[in-house]
């Protein structure tokens, strides 16, 4: 026989909820066991991670602080003229510029010079070395001794 | 602790509060906060595990769910201010979660609420015996799948656990007047279901 229809307001009374929706068996009594279980776990899990966490953030920090230091103790840029002087070492390049530009110094020169420096020195770096004329000229064979005698250039 | 219809007597609930009291402090100690969240465990999880249960339908999303909302208080139990009862904050906190569950699940299959019930009355099968699908508790759930969710839940903790209406608006975070009005909706379309069988 078919079971009749429900209604929700029945005679004999509401429909109860469903009694078959059962946990497997022992399911509660090993949840509250289960649970704390998992908690230390996620604890101790957690405790890991921070650890880690905190590890890789002082590395950081003091691959930083090393690298910090070795900057601020690295001497930069400038010439030896710049590094031995303090109040020049306040000034930049261009501020130098401009102070010689205003001492008569052109500026352009300046810079030119900085764009292309000596590659090889000359021997003679100091005046008073400085070879006689013709002396440089036989050196350097840019004279040559004609069948007549004479000297060509 | 069966139902929250069983709580109205005002001595129940003061001793019910005593209980609360009691467990906090017991939880506020290390040495004694895992014995006070068995405690805890014990005395909620058959009442949550049933409500979970009606909302999601199979047992394994159930245990997830409701470890879920196990976890859930026992990381912020030391900061629970009492101003509602416990099991109403587990309650929530189960609600919640089942909630995002449902629309969740609805979201990954890319599926419509119609479709979405089609799913749920398939796993509603799956969780029957092929002789208690004309029953009337099972019929009864089948008209209930037909509703959203939040509704579903509305009739529920109404029809079946006769939640107070104040204590649904804590819960569930709606006014009365608003929780009402949706029992009637509810109703009126879960009997008009059960007319058409």
């Amino acid at each position: 026989m078919r079971t009749p229809l429900p209604t929700l307001d029945s005679p004999q009374g509401k429909i109860p909820s469903r009694s078959d929706y059962s946990a497997p068996d022992g399911y509660f009594e090993k949840l509250p066991q289960r649970m704390t279980a998992r908690i230390e776990e996620d604890l101790a899990s957690n405790h890991t991670e921070f650890s880690s966490y905190v590890g890789r953030w002082a590395v950081a920090a003091s691959v930083l602080l090393v690298v910090g230091l070795a900057w601020l103790g690295t001497p930069r840029g400038g010439s030896s003229l710049v590094q031995g002087d303090p109040l020049l070492a306040q000034l930049t390049t261009d501020e130098i510029v401009q102070g010689l530009d205003l001492h008569g110094t052109h500026a352009l020169w300046l810079q030119e010079a900085a764009a292309y420096p000596w590659t090889e020195e000359p021997a003679w770096i100091h005046p008073q070395d400085e070879p006689p004329l013709d002396s440089f000229l036989w050196d350097h064979s840019l004279v040559t001794v004609t069948d007549e005698g004479l000297i060509e250039l | 602790m069966e139902g929250l219809g069983d709580q109205n007597p005002s001595d129940q609930k003061t001793a019910e509060r005593e209980w609360e009291r009691e467990l906090l402090a017991e939880f506020a100690v290390p040495a004694t906060r895992n014995r006070a969240f068995e405690k805890l465990v014990r005395r909620y999880q058959k009442p949550l595990y049933a409500h979970i249960r009606r909302m999601v339908l199979n047992h394994d999303d159930t245990d997830d769910l409701l470890q879920n909302t196990l976890i859930r208080c026992y990381n912020a139990l030391d900061r629970f201010e009492s101003r509602s009862g416990l099991y109403t904050w587990l309650y929530r906190i189960a609600t919640n979660l089942c909630l995002t569950h449902l629309e969740q699940q609805r979201k990954r299959r890319w599926l419509s609420l119609s479709n979405d019930t089609v799913r749920m009355e398939a796993e509603l099968r799956s969780a029957t015996p092929v002789d208690r699908l004309q029953d009337p508790d099972v019929l009864l759930e089948k008209a209930l799948l037909r509703l959203p969710p939040k509704q579903r839940l509305v009739f529920q903790m109404r029809y079946y656990d006769e939640v107070p209406y104040e204590q649904m608006s804590e819960i569930l975070g709606t006014s009365t007047g608003a929780l009402k009005a949706s029992y009637h909706l509810a109703f009126k379309k879960v009997e008009n279901y059960l007319k058409n069988l």
